[in-house]
């Protein structure tokens, strides 16, 4: 199968690689969203924390 | 067994495992993809009937088996938080949700793709296009039923309910070919009999369907963690564990 064929295939090469587009797309979003979710949730906790432990410092001194 | 099980439901535990497991996870995902999907393309033979077209069923099956896996995944997760009231395990099911719906949307569009010229339609009111299309309003009306609540308990109560009783959806999905009459083609791969696809058609298949659970347990890791961190707000092991992230 040369590379003409391959995106041709036999007429159907747009059908064929909207799918596989759209499923790359699916799986770098999933991917990115995750990663995301867990850096935001991160941040916030280090946020939560660093506010705690300046607080905790000044109510001891 | 048991000691283990009460081990992974503790939240730092689960956070540092699915940190641990999620390369192993990952790239061999990424590997079977590539290999499944150049078997797909590639090597398998044309369909006699379907020509080159049938080469999509190398994403669109890898996509619905995972939505309803997801979902089963989800459920049972929401049944073990309800039952055994196990907060980690609401967790679960709410990291699944978004995941599921993402491949339920997959293998809506790459059916309806698929279906244009094979069965000369975008869209058919199919006992399995409407049952995935039900799926997909279960996934979304669970995450909206979760964001509807302020009171972390009180949404995973309510959710765990609707994803309990979604559930038979799962088998209706699955059996609808077989229980009607479906524009959609039957069952090809079954657990009792032998497969109606031949072999040389079928490997990259199956190799596509683990890749993707592989890499559905990849994300969850990822998922998992953020729902973890973002339920346990004040818990005193987040300071060792974000020190040494």
């Amino acid at each position: 199968m040369n590379l003409k064929d391959m995106l041709d295939m036999g007429d159907y090469g747009v059908y064929v690689w909207s799918c596989y587009g759209l499923v790359l797309a699916v799986l770098v979003l999933n991917v990115w969203l995750g990663r995301r979710a867990l850096a935001e949730q991160v941040l916030h906790a280090r946020r939560r924390l660093k506010i705690s432990e300046s607080s905790s410092g000044e109510s001891s001194s | 067994m048991w000691l283990w099980f009460h081990k992974l439901s503790s939240p730092p535990y689960a956070y540092r495992t699915a940190g641990l497991v999620r390369p192993w996870l990952f790239w061999p995902a990424i590997a079977l993809m590539a290999i499944g999907a150049f078997g797909g393309l590639v090597l398998a033979p044309e369909d006699y009937q379907q020509k080159d077209a049938f080469r999509i069923i190398y994403v669109h099956v890898p996509s619905a088996s995972l939505s309803l896996m997801i979902y089963t995944v989800m459920a049972v997760a929401a049944a073990v938080g309800v039952i055994w009231r196990i907060k980690l395990a609401h967790a679960v099911a709410a990291a699944c949700a978004p995941i599921g719906a993402w491949f339920t949307v997959a293998t809506l569009v790459t059916g309806s793709i698929y279906g244009k010229p094979m069965w000369g339609t975008w869209w058919e009111w199919d006992p399995r296009l409407t049952s995935e299309l039900i799926l997909l309003f279960l996934y979304l009306g669970y995450m909206a039923l979760r964001a509807s609540f302020d009171d972390t308990q009180r949404a995973d109560r309510a959710s765990a309910i609707l994803a309990i009783v979604g559930v038979v959806n799962v088998p209706i999905v699955k059996y609808s070919v077989v229980w009607w009459n479906s524009l959609h083609q039957g069952p090809s791969i079954s657990k009792l009999a032998a497969p109606s696809i031949e072999g040389s058609m079928l490997w990259p298949l199956l190799i596509m369907m683990l890749a993707f659970v592989l890499y559905f347990g990849a994300v969850l890791c990822d998922r998992l963690r953020g729902e973890i961190l973002r339920r346990e707000r004040n818990a005193s092991w987040l300071t060792e564990s974000l020190a040494r992230s």
